[in-house]
């Protein structure tokens, strides 16, 4: 009799393991064993130097999350799409485009309030899923989420401060064109905590690109 | 190059994905890549995505998407309500919808939107 009812509850056991595995396998609600890809666990590199930058043929940009740039001169076209600004050059060839991420801008973006969405931006750079949730869990997932975007293999994601701001920043090659370079940065104002700016750029060189993050800098107003 | 049918129902497939914004955006090579690696990405997450027929030679990510795969996908968002992306609470669809963005205005988009 003994002997029956184990051999019952090890025949439970196993029927529970058949159904219950491939159904939280499938349906990605639980993000802390679904996100378990590369890019989950990368973060960025400890600061650095902020990049040294030239202005020479430069056009200045501020932009309404307080800060200002220099991008070059000789654009052709500018575009505003819902929240992107984008500059094109060469007709075409190679972009430069501004992305603001707010509440605002992105109603998807998850309503908790225990992060602000500046301190997304950082998770996403300086956090893992193996690191505690702050008590925000969709904006958390959000954030791990977001990693995706902003990481890739092999290529390192730099990071530098001045004054307010950081910025995190990468450069890397077009999956289907090599010769292609594409880079991106995330600019934080420790001053703006509801949004945060993506930098993009398609066909400008990696110094180029770096060239144009050394001339950000922090718009001050009314001293 | 792709046929009024092919933009046809990619727009449709994009709608179905993205909502009525997609309804703006003009669909052309640049699309396709970027739908192809959306695709990838919903292949754990979405039945619809997992069970694509298998065509030779092709995976989703590839530069291409075949003609049928396109007309598997939108017949079967014409024959269910449901979002082909409903369950997938992994995949971050707004960097994509920024990149299709880029797409209609024939801009160059930097591949992959996602790693």
């Amino acid at each position: 009799m003994i002997v029956n009812s184990r051999f019952i509850i090890i025949c439970l056991y196993q029927l529970f393991l058949v159904f219950w595995v491939p159904a939280s396998g499938h349906s990605g609600e639980n993000q802390s064993t679904a996100c378990i890809e590369e890019w989950c666990f990368l973060v960025a590199q400890p600061p650095s130097a902020w990049p040294s930058h030239n202005v020479k043929n430069t056009f200045p940009l501020e932009e309404k999350t307080g800060i200002s740039l220099q991008i070059p001169k000789g654009f052709e076209k500018i575009y505003r799409v819902n929240n992107l600004f984008i500059f094109s050059y060469e007709n075409k060839k190679s972009t430069i485009s501004f992305e603001e991420i707010s509440k605002e801008t992105m109603p998807e973006l998850p309503n908790d309030t225990c992060m602000s969405v500046k301190d997304v931006a950082h998770a996403i750079f300086t956090k893992t899923p193996k690191d505690p949730d702050p008590g925000c869990p969709n904006l958390w997932q959000w954030a791990m989420q977001s990693k995706s975007v902003y990481f890739r293999k092999d290529v390192p994601v730099f990071t530098a401060n001045k004054s307010s701001l950081t910025v995190y920043y990468h450069s890397s090659k077009d999956k289907f064109d090599p010769l292609k370079a594409g880079s991106l940065a995330v600019v934080v104002n420790e001053k703006r905590p509801e949004s945060f700016l993506v930098i993009r750029t398609v066909g400008f060189s990696s110094n180029q690109f770096k060239n144009i993050i050394g001339t950000i800098i922090e718009v001050t107003r009314g001293g | 190059m792709l046929s009024a049918t092919e933009k046809q129902e990619l727009k449709g497939i994009l709608i179905n994905i993205f909502g009525e914004r997609a309804r703006q955006w003009e669909v052309n090579e640049d699309s396709v890549k970027i739908l192809s690696e959306v695709l990838a990405k919903g292949q754990k997450c979405s039945n619809v995505i997992d069970k694509l027929p298998k065509v030779p030679g092709w995976i989703p990510g590839a530069a291409y998407i075949p003609k049928q795969i396109i007309s598997h996908l939108y017949k079967e968002i014409m024959h269910n309500p449901h979002n082909i992306y409903q369950m997938c609470q992994t995949v971050q669809l707004s960097p994509y919808a920024t990149a299709f963005e880029m797409a209609s205005l024939d801009l160059p988009v930097y591949l992959p939107v996602c790693y």
